[in-house]
C-alpha cells in the first residue's frame, strides 16, 4: 500500500498530474503538508497523519530518494520569492496579497473636485488610546496615502516615499507630481519581490493626491504594479466594497457626495457601530492641501447621512 | 588669468513682451589667439527653453551634453517639457554636485513658461542662482554687456525691436572687449516661433 502511495505522489508531483487518488482519504493530508508547509492553519489530526506518513517514507527510503520527494512540489517555491513557480506564478508576492486581503478595509473615491480615502481603524482592544493610531498619512503637502495589510510595512513606505519626495523637491525646486511618486513607491516595492534577504511589502497603497493634472487616485499592490482609479477599494470585503462603489459611482460626482459614498460603503462591511474613532478619512480638493478628517467631522458626517435616512424613511412611509 | 576667460565670451538675454532673446558672441580663443569664428555657446534644450554657456568651451560643451541627458530621461519618464524655472534648478543642482572641483561656466537659462512667461537667469560656476526681471549677461565682455543693456534695455518690447536691441548691445559691448567678438548668434523665441540669426561684427 505505502509504495502504491509513493508512486502516486511522484506521479502528482513530477507530473502535475491531475489528483484522483484511489484512497482519498488517506493521500490528502500527506499532500497538505508537503505542499504548504508554511501555512500555519492546519488541523492536529491531518498534521498528524501527515507526519505519520512522513515518518515512514523517510525510514524505508534512501537519502536521494527523501531528497527527491523534499524538491518536487510547489513549497520549494514559496520560501525563495525569487524563484518561480512551474506555473509562472511568484507565491509569495501572492501571499503578500493574501495578507492585504484579509486587512481592514480601505477604499478611495476620486470626485470632480478632489479626493476621498477612508479606512476602518478597528482596535485590537478598547483600552487602545485611538488617538494615537494615525492610518492615513501625509506624503507631501497635496498627496495622502492609506493602506491595507500590515501596519509596520506601510510605514517603511510612507518613510522611503517621503524622502523620495524631498528629493524630488531638493532637485527641481517644485513639488512631486502624483504619478511620480506613485511610480517610485512602485519602483520599490517591486525591487522587495527581487531582492535577495527581503520580502515583499504585505500592503496595497492608496495614493490620493491633487497637482496640475487634478485629483488623482492610485492603487499600489505588493508585486509594484500600479493603476489609476476613478474608486478602489481593497482589504477585507474588497468584492462586496467593490460592487456597492460600482453602483454609486458617476463620473459628475462631488468630493461632498463622494466623501458621503465613501463613509456608506465602510458601514456596508463594517462589524458594529460605525463612529468618528473608528473610520478614518482624508480628503483633497483643489486648494491642494490633503487634510485628515478629526473625529468630530467625521461625526458631523455620520449625522448628516443618518438625516438623509431619516428623510428618506420618512418619505417612504408618507408614500 | 583665469580660466573663466582663457576661451572668451560673451552672453546675453532679454526679456521683451512675451518673448526672449538671447545673444552670445562666436570666437572660441586660446588667450589672445584666435582659433575659431563659428563657436556654438547656445543650445536649445526644447523649442521654448534655451541655455547659453559662457566661460570655458570645453566645460560648456561637457556640461550641454549632461544636461541634455537629464532633461530627455525627465521628458520620458514625466512625459513633458521641463518648465525653465524647474531646468534652472537642475542646472544649479548639477554645477553644485561639482562644488569642489567646478566647471568653468556661468550658464544664461532663457525659456517660455506657463502661459507664455518668458524667464531669464544666470548663475555663477557652483550653481547660485540670480534670477531678472528685464536681462541676464555673462562670460568676458559681462561688464561692457551690463553697460550697454543699462542704457538701451526698454521693459516690453515687442519682438523685432528685442532683437535689434540684444544685437546692438551685444555687438558694442564686445568692442569694448579683447577676448569675445567675430559676430553675434542671436535668438529670439515667441511663442509661435524661434527666429535664429548670425550678426557680423568687427572680424579683428
Amino acid at each position: 500500500m505505502l509504495s502504491s502511495l509513493l508512486i502516486q505522489y511522484i506521479l502528482y508531483h513530477v507530473k502535475g498530474l491531475s489528483f484522483p487518488p484511489s484512497q482519498p482519504g488517506t493521500l490528502l493530508p500527506f499532500h497538505n503538508l508537503h505542499r504548504s508547509k508554511n501555512r500555519h492553519s492546519r488541523s492536529p489530526h491531518r498534521k498528524f497523519l501527515g507526519i505519520f506518513f512522513t515518518s515512514r517514507i523517510l525510514i524505508c527510503s534512501t537519502g536521494s530518494f527523501t531528497d527527491i520527494l523534499y524538491d518536487m512540489g510547489d513549497s520549494q517555491y514559496s520560501f525563495s520569492l525569487t524563484t518561480f513557480s512551474p506555473s509562472g506564478k511568484l507565491v509569495q508576492i501572492e501571499h503578500a496579497l493574501t495578507a492585504v486581503g484579509s486587512g481592514q478595509t480601505s477604499l478611495g473615491i476620486k470626485a470632480s473636485n478632489g479626493v476621498v480615502i477612508a479606512t476602518e481603524k478597528k482596535l485590537p482592544s478598547i483600552l487602545v488610546d485611538e488617538t494615537s493610531v494615525q492610518k492615513i498619512q501625509i506624503l507631501t503637502p497635496n498627496i495622502g496615502v492609506v493602506y491595507s495589510g500590515m501596519g509596520p510595512d506601510s510605514r517603511v513606505l510612507v518613510r522611503k516615499s517621503r524622502k523620495q519626495a524631498e528629493q524630488y523637491h531638493r532637485l527641481y525646486k517644485e513639488p512631486i507630481p502624483v504619478t511620480q511618486l506613485v511610480r517610485e513607491t512602485a519602483a520599490v516595492m517591486q525591487e522587495f519581490t527581487q531582492s535577495g534577504g527581503v520580502r515583499p511589502f504585505g500592503v496595497s497603497l492608496l495614493v490620493a493626491g491633487y497637482d496640475d493634472k487634478g485629483p488623482q487616485l492610485y492603487q499600489v499592490d505588493p508585486s509594484g504594479s500600479y493603476f489609476s482609479w476613478k474608486a478602489s477599494a481593497m482589504g477585507k470585503n474588497v468584492s462586496n466594497a467593490k460592487t456597492f462603489l460600482e453602483k454609486r459611482y458617476t463620473d459628475d460626482m462631488e468630493l461632498e457626495d463622494a466623501i458621503h459614498t465613501a463613509i456608506l460603503t465602510l458601514k456596508e462591511g463594517f462589524e458594529g457601530q460605525i463612529s468618528g474613532k473608528n473610520i478614518e478619512i482624508g480628503v483633497i480638493e483643489a486648494d491642494k492641501t490633503f487634510r485628515v478628517l478629526t473625529a468630530a467631522q467625521i461625526e458631523d458626517y455620520l449625522q448628516e447621512i443618518r438625516y438623509v435616512l431619516v428623510d428618506y424613511l420618512e418619505e417612504l412611509m408618507c408614500w | 588669468m583665469s580660466i573663466f576667460e582663457y576661451n572668451g565670451s560673451a552672453l546675453v538675454a532679454m526679456v521683451g513682451k512675451n518673448c526672449f532673446a538671447i545673444a552670445s558672441d562666436r570666437r572660441l580663443g586660446v588667450q589672445l589667439q584666435t582659433i575659431a569664428t563659428d563657436f556654438q555657446r547656445i543650445f536649445k534644450i526644447h523649442d521654448k527653453l534655451f541655455l547659453g554657456l559662457s566661460g570655458l568651451g570645453s566645460d560648456a560643451q561637457t556640461l550641454h551634453q549632461r544636461l541634455v541627458f537629464r532633461h530627455k530621461l525627465y521628458q520620458l519618464r514625466e512625459e513633458r517639457d521641463m518648465k525653465p524655472e524647474t531646468f534652472a534648478s537642475l542646472v544649479s543642482a548639477v554645477l553644485y554636485e561639482k562644488r569642489f572641483g567646478p566647471y568653468f561656466c556661468q550658464p544664461v537659462i532663457a525659456g517660455l513658461g506657463d502661459d507664455d512667461k518668458p524667464f531669464i537667469c544666470t548663475m555663477d560656476s557652483i550653481g547660485a542662482k540670480e534670477l531678472a526681471k528685464d536681462f541676464v549677461v555673462a562670460g568676458t565682455a559681462s561688464e561692457s554687456l551690463y553697460g550697454a543693456c543699462e542704457s538701451m534695455f526698454k521693459p516690453d518690447m515687442e519682438h523685432e525691436e528685442l532683437f535689434e536691441t540684444i544685437s546692438q548691445a551685444l555687438l558694442s559691448s564686445v568692442d569694448r572687449d579683447c577676448l569675445s567678438g567675430w559676430g553675434g548668434h542671436v535668438y529670439l523665441v515667441t511663442p509661435t516661433e524661434v527666429t535664429e540669426r548670425i550678426l557680423k561684427g568687427r572680424m579683428d
